[in-house]
């Protein structure tokens, strides 16, 4: 269970994040959702410990989540995945996945010099992990590309791919389906379905398309103005008047194509 | 169909068609893959047959040996700074430094002590990989141009250390007391070119081991987006540090080969175009690869070798020849092979078409589109 409570963080004069609460359920997948600016973003960059906020707190599972260090925060099972598609161009799409369980190695430099059976063992187990999730995802077959090539739907997979290896205990996303076309928007629905039961993970999701959000999620909570503006189950945020208004009307048009 | 709708068809099909010719392995035919293998281990095999068989020939030839050594030694630290600089992504225009290190603790330590050979080798290595964590420390809170501005210090400080302290024997330097396990003598040429040579292997050898490792994919990592990494649970400045200590550590083994195969360690010969020397021997060579650090080493001490009579001519020719390889073949020398085959190829496709085009009549296309695709490509 992830609880955020009261937490603000501001860049200079703006407050991108007021005063924010809510909680993710174990299990669940929630949305994060509002208009360009709502400051959904930064909630995830403060989670993943890239922003630190002026106050509030971060609880997950016990634990204190903004007092680790960026590179612990995949220690406690959780892993995200970046808006602008970050994957590292020099490795190779199996090299990327494989960096997602590459935290779990207790060997250093030397001994991966060296390579004792610890180290075949690690390598086996990440490339058997890394070469499931890729299956999973339905790109086995660009496992040996420079990720640098790779076109821009298939670098938003890699992406989750990375962040799924681990098998976290809750994944963010950060618009999972920004850039992808109407097909592959309703494709990557149904997988997003389909990894709470078959990975045993949570799942926030940030996105502004209100139809993969409401096609997706089990809870949703709207930001806007860095201020949560509702929350609740996703067929009650759609007839929230103050959602209606933060997204001008398109948010209504939306959601009536997506019934 | 809105207008415009069949160009974007047409434009996405030739995108497909050319990301599945690009591809790496997976989607080539395996008899390419295997063609690519054999044409790999082979080459391979030739250089490191050859590289063994030339003390049968060239053995006796003093300064051919001195030479040959000295290109093995300089391969090694080009092979360390390729580990720092093309897989980790951190710049250093400051090896000479860590060579100067390896070499003034050999000479030293040989000259103090009666370890075996061994020790001192390790003692060199260990020394700079010292040297190379302490210079981590700051220089890993640095990026791009100001880590060369720090590495470029330290390269201009150590000689200058050097010529200061009496520990290092000021002008004159130290003198290299011989180096012996049973009857090898590792002062003489053709012991000492094996010892370069495989020490060169070790080199190699880690870096491959590495990089097919946690470690080394941290150190890739951390090269291409140091923002991203500790989402992923990389320490990057503990990654940062093991690349500088690593790399110090084999360019101080390099220094012990130096100091027996100069006889004599002294301020001058870290002057800090060494530094320079080494920097582009790895761009030369190929940034990022295997063998290239290696190759462009030897390239550049040839090139030096046959320019040496010029004078002050011989910095520019060889300043010269790095600009021409990069001009010519940005990927550096280990990708001429395959720039050459790629040249080949083109020519033999450009010569069946244009014999194609006067034998066979146009070919009836039932799509005008596919044809103008294919013309587009040439």
């Amino acid at each position: 269970m992830l609880t955020i409570d009261e937490l603000t963080l501001s860049f200079g004069g703006v407050r991108a994040i007021d005063n924010l609460s809510f909680g993710v359920e174990d299990g669940s997948i929630t949305a994060l959702i509002g208009p360009n600016g709502a400051g959904k973003t930064s909630v995830l960059n403060v989670i993943s410990r890239f922003y630190r906020p002026e106050q509030g707190r971060v609880i997950y599972d016990g634990v204190d989540v903004l007092r680790l260090r960026a590179r612990q925060v995949i220690r406690h099972g959780i892993t995200r995945s970046f808006q602008n598609v970050a994957l590292f161009g020099g490795l190779t799409v199996l090299e990327n996945l494989m960096l997602g369980a590459d935290y779990q190695s207790r060997t250093g430099a030397l001994l991966d010099m060296i390579r004792p059976p610890a180290v075949w063992r690690h390598e086996r187990a990440g490339r058997r992990r890394a070469t499931e999730v890729l299956e999973f995802l339905g790109i086995g077959g660009i496992a040996y590309r420079p990720a640098e090539e790779l076109a821009f739907g298939e670098r938003k997979l890699v992406d989750l791919g990375r962040a799924l290896v681990p098998q976290p205990k809750l994944l963010l996303l950060d618009e999972p389906a920004t850039g992808l076309v109407e097909s592959q928007k309703a494709w990557l629905t149904g997988l997003l379905r389909r990894i709470p039961a078959e990975f045993g993970t949570t799942l926030l999701i940030i996105d502004h398309d209100m139809r993969l959000v409401l096609g997706v999620s089990t809870r949703v909570v709207v930001m806007d103005f860095g201020r949560k503006i509702a929350d609740g189950a996703p067929a009650q945020v759609r007839e929230n008047p103050a959602v209606v208004t933060a997204y001008l009307g398109t948010a209504s048009d939306d959601a009536a194509s997506g019934d | 169909m809105r207008p415009g709708t069949r160009e974007v068809d047409r434009l996405s099909k030739s995108l497909l068609r050319r990301a599945a010719d690009r591809a790496g392995p997976g989607s080539r035919p395996a008899s390419w893959l295997a063609g690519r293998r054999i044409a790999r281990l082979g080459t391979s095999a030739v250089v490191v047959i050859a590289a063994l068989l030339f003390p049968q020939f060239e053995g006796g030839n003093i300064p051919v040996m001195f030479l040959a050594t000295t290109a093995l030694t300089y391969g090694l630290v080009a092979i360390a700074l390729n580990l720092l600089m093309g897989f980790g992504g951190q710049i250093s225009i400051g090896h000479g430094g860590f060579l100067a290190v390896g070499a003034f603790t050999t000479a030293i330590v040989a000259t103090h002590y009666h370890f075996p050979p061994i020790v001192v080798l390790l003692l060199a290595g260990l020394v700079t990989g010292l040297v190379g964590f302490l210079l981590g420390l700051p220089a890993g809170r640095l990026r791009s141009h100001y880590l060369a501005v720090a590495t470029l210090g330290f390269g201009v400080a150590v000689p200058e250390l050097a010529l200061n302290m009496s520990l290092t024997g000021g002008f004159t330097g130290v003198i290299m007391p011989p180096q012996q396990v049973g009857s090898i003598q590792f002062n003489t040429p053709v012991p000492l070119y094996y010892l370069a040579l495989a020490l060169v292997a070790t080199g190699m050898a880690a870096v491959i081991s590495l990089l097919a490792s946690p470690t080394g994919r941290r150190f890739r990592a951390v090269r291409d987006s140091e923002e991203i990494a500790p989402a992923l649970g990389v320490n990057v400045p503990l990654v940062k540090l093991t690349l500088f200590s690593l790399s110090a550590f084999f360019t101080g083994l390099a220094g012990y080969v130096f100091a027996l195969n100069n006889s004599i360690v002294e301020y001058s010969q870290f002057d800090f175009s060494l530094s320079l020397f080494f920097f582009a021997a790895v761009i030369v060579g190929g940034l990022a690869s295997t063998w290239g650090p290696l190759v462009g080493a030897i390239a550049l001490v040839i090139v030096q070798q046959q320019t040496t009579s010029l004078g002050g001519l011989s910095e520019t020719i060889l300043g010269a020849a790095v600009v021409l390889v990069l001009l010519v073949v940005p990927g550096g020398l280990v990708a001429l092979p395959r720039l050459v085959l790629r040249l080949a190829a083109w020519v033999w496709w450009m010569a069946q078409r244009v014999l194609r085009r006067r034998t066979l009549p146009p070919p009836q296309d039932p799509v005008p589109a596919e044809r103008a695709m294919g013309a587009s490509e040439g």
